[in-house]
């Protein structure tokens, strides 16, 4: 019976897994991308540009994720803006983290000494290849543990986007649940294929670490 | 080709230049010394902008030194440095460390660039650890490694910041050789040091430096063997009483 039950259950919640992996993939990518931006703008030397970000970096890590989801989906079609939910989903979730990335990639740049930034600077690099060839390289592989803890927590939190339909595994995983009662095959396995895929996760990232972040970096 | 006139910085209401003036002519060797908090590496981070300074002129080739402004990064990359913490770029290999400069601030060739970079490697001496990353060498290699860097600029002078006084001192020499090959190869070099003997036989002038001036300065051995400033023969002095460095 129960067995019966995992059989028919498993295939939905795989076409819902693979969804997760994708919004879980494509806000990880923009969540980078503007965390990149912002924690560039932090470390800037104009002050108005780095205020203005650490402004919204604190206004967006003070909302709660699911009332940012909300307001994307729910809120931006009032002007105009017609989102998917899978597109409102992936910007969402990509928006809600970039405040935590940027925090990454800042404590990254700024772990940098500022002997290195000199050494660029006398062989007559300007600001932004002394960035790109010697600031960011460095950086990155000192961002790498919590950068790698970000991709683990975005996974899970990737559930989040169910609320706004989002036909992710947790999704999948109610509406099998909303018409069978059967919550605890329903629930369990659910949570297992979670831990099937962050367990791997966190287990690469922490080779990729081991390979990294200790050596090379000033 | 260097010129400093009149040069006054103060960090807040404490000096640290006060009317500093000094030329260096190309070719020549001068070395900086003097007790630590006498402004001499703040002097020498003038010369290529890494320091900003209040008062007066730092020119090189008649072109006058200003950090923040649009010829700085044309006259850094003329006037090469050398620092006390070597400051490789810890995540490439010595000769990448080399290339760096050419390949994307001259905008080299990048097997010229590479060539050129083989043959500083052998001339400081480290042929064999080309492909050595910076954590795998010692701090007298990865001296060497960061004046062939400098030297990859092809600059008209070098500046050396106190160039071996993070090293053991069992790898002290194999630095000042190596110093000492570019001097009698005729770089113009201005070295803050604590090295008296490098300083007598190398440099040909020694500029004494106490509390942000030059109280003296002159040729190495008359600076150096006959001092005529107390501040000056009180710094030997005590120098040689450390060190029992053997006196010209």
């Amino acid at each position: 019976m129960i067995l019966q039950n995992v059989l028919d259950f498993l295939p939905i919640l795989l076409k819902g897994a693979v969804v997760t992996l994708q919004v879980t993939a494509g806000s990880f990518v923009l969540s980078s991308l503007i965390g990149l931006l912002f924690a560039l703008m932090m470390v800037s030397k104009i002050r108005t540009i780095a205020l203005f970000a650490i402004s919204v970096v604190n206004i967006i890590r003070g909302l709660p994720i699911i009332v940012q989801l909300f307001y994307i989906y729910f809120v931006l079609p009032e002007f105009g803006i017609q989102l998917t939910a899978m597109q409102a989903g992936v910007i969402g979730l990509g928006i809600a983290y970039s405040a935590y990335q940027a925090e990454n990639f800042r404590a990254g740049i700024q772990a940098i000494q500022q002997g290195q930034i000199e050494a660029a600077e006398s062989l007559g690099m300007r600001g932004a290849m002394v960035m790109r060839r010697v600031v960011l390289p460095q950086a990155f592989r000192i961002a790498l543990p919590p950068y790698g803890n970000t991709l683990v927590m975005m996974l899970k939190d990737s559930s989040l986007v169910s609320t706004i339909t989002v036909a992710e595994m947790t999704r999948a995983g109610q509406l099998i649940a909303s018409s069978t009662f059967e919550n605890m095959t329903v629930y369990t396995l659910v949570a297992l294929l979670y831990l099937a895929m962050s367990l791997p996760l966190s287990f690469a990232l922490r080779r990729l670490e081991a390979r990294f972040s200790t050596r090379r970096t000033s | 080709m260097i010129e400093i006139k009149g040069v006054y910085k103060s960090y807040g209401s404490v000096a640290v230049l006060e009317g500093i003036d000094l030329q260096v002519k190309s070719g020549e060797v001068v070395c900086l010394i003097g007790p630590s908090g006498s402004g001499k590496s703040t002097l020498l981070r003038c010369i290529n902008g890494l320091e900003s300074y209040d008062q007066g002129d730092v020119l090189v080739n008649d072109e006058r030194v200003e950090r923040n402004t649009r010829t700085i990064h044309d006259i850094r990359s003329r006037v090469a440095m050398v620092f006390q913490r070597f400051n490789l770029f810890p995540h490439r290999t010595a000769l990448e460390n080399v290339m760096e400069g050419p390949i994307y601030v001259k905008k080299e060739n990048p097997q010229a660039a590479r060539r050129n970079a083989e043959a500083l490697m052998e001339k400081v001496g480290l042929s064999h650890r080309m492909n050595a990353y910076p954590d795998e060498l010692s701090g007298g290699q990865q001296q060497r490694v960061a004046i062939a860097r400098a030297l990859a600029m092809n600059p008209q002078a070098i500046l050396f910041d106190e160039p071996t006084s993070a090293l053991d001192p069992e790898l002290v020499g194999e630095v000042l050789a190596v110093m000492r090959n570019l001097a009698d190869e005729g770089m113009t070099m201005i070295v803050v040091t604590h090295e008296m003997a490098f300083a007598r036989d190398v440099a040909d002038k020694v500029c004494f430096l106490h509390s942000g001036k030059i109280v003296e300065s002159g040729p190495a051995g008359e600076v150096l063997s006959t001092p005529a400033h107390p501040r000056t023969q009180d710094f030997l002095r005590r120098l040689l009483n450390h060190s029992g460095e053997v006196q010209a």
